[in-house]
């Protein structure tokens, strides 16, 4: 995959919204397999790079993938592919842009207990991934040793969810039963309380970490929340029963990394609401 | 004398004689410390640091992959190099979420 293919990785939620150049190759190929723009489109998809299809099923295990692979690599003919396929002159990345100047912070989330049997195996291994955005005036707050509302707040609603096991729900204003983040000394401290209405969904956790500034910048921003959480959503179904004990934690992104410019799983259509 | 909290249940003479045989700083001093204590419970400072490095595991193999993020980007290298696209496509963005 590193040396014979050119790899891209695309959330189809985004993609197959897109109505520039990029959506239409996107369907183009989705269409010969049979597939179209209506969130039906996972898989694995090999083409050429005038995008005619060479193999695609929606597999995730090695040795299916490896099959593909080595079938696409059977019937793509080198010298046949197109020699030049530029990219238009307004071209951008069709992901929503990281704030200008603002920070950009790696989260994961995992499940500690509180599974049965040796079947969920996975899911207790399982680390969900996503990243937080902060604004530029969040981060200056932030080296003041201020924690800013609108942070906490979406941090709470957009990141402190269980997305172990699929894409989770996302935590509205009003389910914010207690949430209290303060900075002191180097060091965060606080609580939080969400759950919905109807009691079925919750997490109520201590928060603990560090933040380190040099020459006012943030260089260091380490976070912890850990408590119990309790239900799921529709896409995380099979979480263990009752309360569960569920971490997340918060680190500064590597600044060169390619994943990184994936934007939050609650802004992929547009960041407006998500950055409030 | 003031009680914080639930009242105990009635419960027999015995028991009623042990509740007032507590001074009353005592039994909010065993309160408060309970209740500190349950809301740092499972988050010390070395908790804190073992479960930060816990949920930052190496990175998998999978992410040593020189992934693109637009199918444009893909098919323009994959032309110049000659080489086939593989694209992975997931609800959810594959090299996030889940």
């Amino acid at each position: 995959m590193r040396t014979r293919f050119v790899p891209v990785a695309v959330d189809q939620h985004i993609h197959r919204r897109l109505q520039d150049s990029e959506g239409k190759m996107f369907a183009k190929v989705l269409r010969q397999a049979g597939r179209d723009l209506d969130g039906g489109a996972q898989g694995v998809f090999c083409f050429t790079p005038d995008g005619t299809l060479l193999t695609f099923q929606n597999v995730a295990a090695t040795e299916p993938v490896l099959r593909l692979l080595n079938g696409a690599l059977r019937r793509c003919d080198p010298a046949a592919a197109a020699t030049d396929a530029p990219l238009p002159a307004d071209f951008r990345l069709p992901l929503p842009e990281p704030p200008p100047g603002g920070l950009i912070v790696d989260v994961t989330s995992k499940v500690l207990g509180g599974y049965e049997g040796t079947e969920t195996r996975y899911w207790q291994e399982s680390i969900g991934r996503d990243h937080l955005w902060i604004r530029k005036d969040e981060a200056a707050a932030l080296a003041q040793g201020k924690f800013p509302v609108s942070l906490q707040q979406r941090i709470a609603c957009y990141h402190l969810v269980d997305n172990t096991r699929g894409e989770p729900p996302m935590w509205e204003a009003g389910e914010i039963k207690q949430l209290e983040l303060t900075i002191a000394d180097g060091q965060i401290r606080g609580s939080v309380h969400l759950e919905t209405r109807r009691g079925d969904r919750g997490y109520q956790a201590q928060v603990l970490g560090i933040i380190e500034v040099k020459d006012g910048q943030i260089a260091r921003l380490d976070l912890v929340s850990k408590g119990q959480f309790w239900g799921e959503g529709t896409f995380t179904r099979n979480s263990p029963k009752g309360k569960f004990p569920f971490a997340v934690a918060f680190r500064l992104a590597a600044a060169d990394c390619a994943a990184c410019r994936v934007p939050p799983q609650a802004a992929r259509l547009g960041a407006t609401e998500y950055l409030r | 004398m003031i009680l914080v909290g639930k009242a105990p249940p009635v419960a027999s003479d015995s028991m009623t004689s042990y509740f007032r045989s507590i001074p009353i700083c005592a039994l909010l001093a065993a309160m408060l410390a309970g209740s500190a204590l349950s809301a740092q419970e499972g988050l010390t400072k070395a908790a804190f640091e073992k479960l930060h490095a816990e949920l930052n595991p190496p990175a998998a193999p999978w992410e040593g992959i020189p992934w693109r993020l637009s199918v444009l980007e893909a098919c323009a290298e994959a032309a110049k190099e000659k080489k086939p696209v593989y694209m992975l496509v997931r609800s959810g963005h594959p090299l996030g979420c889940v």
